[in-house]
């Protein structure tokens, strides 16, 4: 597959909120306001990025080792001390970003979106150019979807919305609204 | 044997290389805290169960100092006095506390010694 396919089949056709319905958690959590929304993006796309390089480069190691069952462990190790890191540097960098991130920021290190783009690599039998951009790419495609989410969900907080509906329950609606908007993509032909 | 031998080995080797990165790391980005969170951190049992409902006993010690917790809040820390040593804190004025950090040189065990005198 061609490195141009692998992009943009990881932001739109195989998006990991809306067609993999992976990382849901700071989805739903990170959204409420746009700029929090963005910092948690590039956050996770540092930290997906890195994860993706770093586990591939790891599982050849692994590989020639003889210990592909360590896979799983030896991943959460190192998305865990990238994940410590960037806290570490947003803290000391943007102390209002950290303080809007809250708990969701270490929970990074439990979002199976990161994982499972690791695993996904390794699955595919990408080489390492190729797990590079489907890590970027995917970090990406899920940097998009909760900034499009985080705007959108500003914007109901100017409507008038039925009271049962009111806060989780139209967020979760407008979550499944985008997904079979993606869904359109599916059929796409590269 | 040898692929216990080797597993053993690479996590070992993994671990002390995530260890170190992370120590330099946590020093070149060192974050000047306030003193009293430093100090109610420190009085606290430290084992983060979360019973206080804050998320860790960093976060129940900031929110004790901004006066969004009682001292009482800490349930693990009940019986071995930590709601007398927030309350001893909390009588102390800015300016003692921070005397008091300098003269010890930041050693926050001793500043907790001295605060219960």
């Amino acid at each position: 597959m061609g490195l141009f396919a692998i992009f943009v089949s990881a932001i739109l056709v195989n998006n990991f909120i809306f067609s993999r319905f992976l990382g849901i958690c700071p989805f739903l959590g990170v959204s409420k306001k746009i700029d929090s929304a963005t910092g948690m993006s590039l956050a996770v796309i540092f930290v997906m990025t890195m994860a993706g390089t770093i586990s591939w480069m790891l599982n050849q190691l692994l590989a020639v080792m003889g210990l592909e069952f360590l896979k799983t462990i030896v991943f959460i190790l190192v998305i865990a001390v990238l994940v410590q890191f960037v806290e570490f540097f947003i803290k000391k960098t943007s102390p209002s970003l950290y303080e809007a991130l809250g708990i969701y920021l270490p929970l990074i290190t439990t979002n199976c979106a990161v994982l499972g783009v690791a695993l996904l690599n390794v699955q595919n039998n990408y080489n390492i150019v190729q797990a590079i951009v489907n890590s970027f790419a995917s970090a990406l495609g899920f940097g998009m979807a909760l900034v499009i989410f985080a705007a959108i969900r500003e914007r109901m907080d100017n409507n008038d919305i039925p009271a049962p509906f009111k806060g989780t329950a139209i967020a979760l609606i407008t979550a499944g609204l985008l997904s079979m908007a993606f869904m359109g993509f599916s059929g796409l032909k590269i | 044997m040898t692929i216990i031998i080797n597993a053993l080995i690479l996590m070992g080797v993994l671990g002390l290389i995530s260890g170190t990165f992370l120590a330099f790391a946590a020093k070149k980005f060192e974050v000047k805290e306030d003193i009293r969170v430093a100090v109610a951190e420190k009085m606290l049992p430290g084992v983060n169960c979360g019973a206080c409902g804050f998320p860790g006993c960093p976060a129940f010690a900031k929110a004790y100092v901004k006066g969004e917790a009682k001292n009482d809040g800490c349930l693990p820390g009940r019986r071995a006095g930590v709601p007398d040593k927030l309350k001893k804190l909390s009588e102390i004025k800015d300016d003692d506390l921070n005397a008091m950090g300098e003269k010890l040189g930041g050693d926050i065990q001793k500043i907790i010694e001295e605060i219960m005198k």
